[in-house]
């Protein structure tokens, strides 16, 4: 197995397709960084949700 | 009752499966390891892919894209018959998690459709000339992008979740008609797209320098599936749950799960 570019310029200038090539790589990083943040953050503000209700109920109360 | 119900203990395991509780919890527990797995996998192909795998004769190294482009698309179609699965269990046998996970599928299978869209795009254009062209393979995989959009849009038509859930799963059901017009597009029709690469019933049309790096890619796009729909369904699972005791307990802070 052996590297396929001179230098490191090459590996990202691909012979003229690397602009194809690093598009695709680009865009696929950020949709799938997506996919693993934006259920991260729906959890953790569900969660941020429910004990504001919790204290809320708690104050109104007056037992908190 | 009860006793009728834990007299088959092959039958306990399913029951388990079905509880929002114990499926967040073991969920937690798989967590991180299918995600140490998926980014080791997707860095060692990606990085195999892109710099040392042999570079293609007719296309160049336009052709390094096909390591985005199969395994997004084959997560796209399996990810498709995975929700249409749980939108059937749901009907059958009214399973709540069962449909959380249908609703978590909605928006990572369109996402990796969308993926698989663009991917092919940024590749037709050197290759075909063109970024799209309305052929039997790019259109029916746009209808799939449209199917998931559709259905993540019906969970929010109706007002009773149950109603949602209900018209979601039929509506994946019917769709699952296009899939094998997918797949099997690309030898019905005359089209610019080339034929499947990899079948499981004859070996690669690829050079194994290429296909090894293609197979570790595929194997860790699956991995990293598992982890996104696993984190989609544990925030639905949290959403829909958030008046139960476990939740409340979770929010403020409690037991460790």
């Amino acid at each position: 197995m052996k590297f396929q570019f001179e230098d490191i310029t090459q590996l990202f200038v691909m012979d003229g397709h690397g602009v194809f090539v690093w598009t695709a790589v680009l865009v696929s990083l950020v949709v799938m960084l997506w996919l693993i943040v934006k259920p991260l953050a729906d959890s953790r503000s569900a969660l941020k949700d429910v004990s504001g209700d919790i204290t809320r109920a708690a104050l109104t109360r007056g037992d908190a | 009752m009860n006793r009728l119900l834990n007299w088959s203990p092959s039958w306990q395991w399913f029951h388990r499966l079905g509880s929002p509780r114990w499926f967040y919890q073991a969920s937690g527990r798989w967590l991180p390891w299918l995600s140490l797995l998926a980014l080791t996998l997707l860095l060692t192909g990606l990085v195999w892919g892109l710099g040392f795998a042999p570079q293609d004769a007719k296309q160049g190294n336009s052709f390094r894209i096909i390591y985005l482009h199969v395994p997004v698309s084959f997560l796209a179609l399996a990810g498709y018959y995975i929700m249409a699965i749980a939108g059937a269990i749901g009907l059958i046998w009214k399973m709540k998690l069962s449909y959380m996970v249908m609703k978590a599928a909605a928006p990572v299978g369109a996402a990796l459709t969308f993926l698989a869209l663009f991917t092919g795009a940024v590749w037709g254009k050197p290759t075909w000339g063109t970024y799209w062209v309305w052929d039997a393979r790019v259109t029916s995989m746009l209808i799939l992008l449209f199917l998931y959009l559709g259905i993540l849009a019906l969970q929010y038509a109706f007002h009773s979740n149950e109603a949602g859930n209900k018209a979601s799963a039929i509506l994946a059901l019917v769709g699952t008609a296009n899939i094998p017009i997918i797949y099997k597009s690309v030898d019905w029709w005359y089209t610019l797209h080339q034929p499947a690469t990899i079948k499981l019933t004859s070996a690669p049309s690829m050079h194994p320098d290429m296909f090894a790096p293609l197979l570790v890619m595929i194997v860790g796009f699956y991995c990293f599936y598992t982890v996104a729909l696993l984190l989609f369904t544990r925030a639905e699972i949290l959403r829909r749950e958030r008046k139960s005791v476990w939740v409340r307990e979770l929010a403020l802070g409690g037991p460790a799960l």
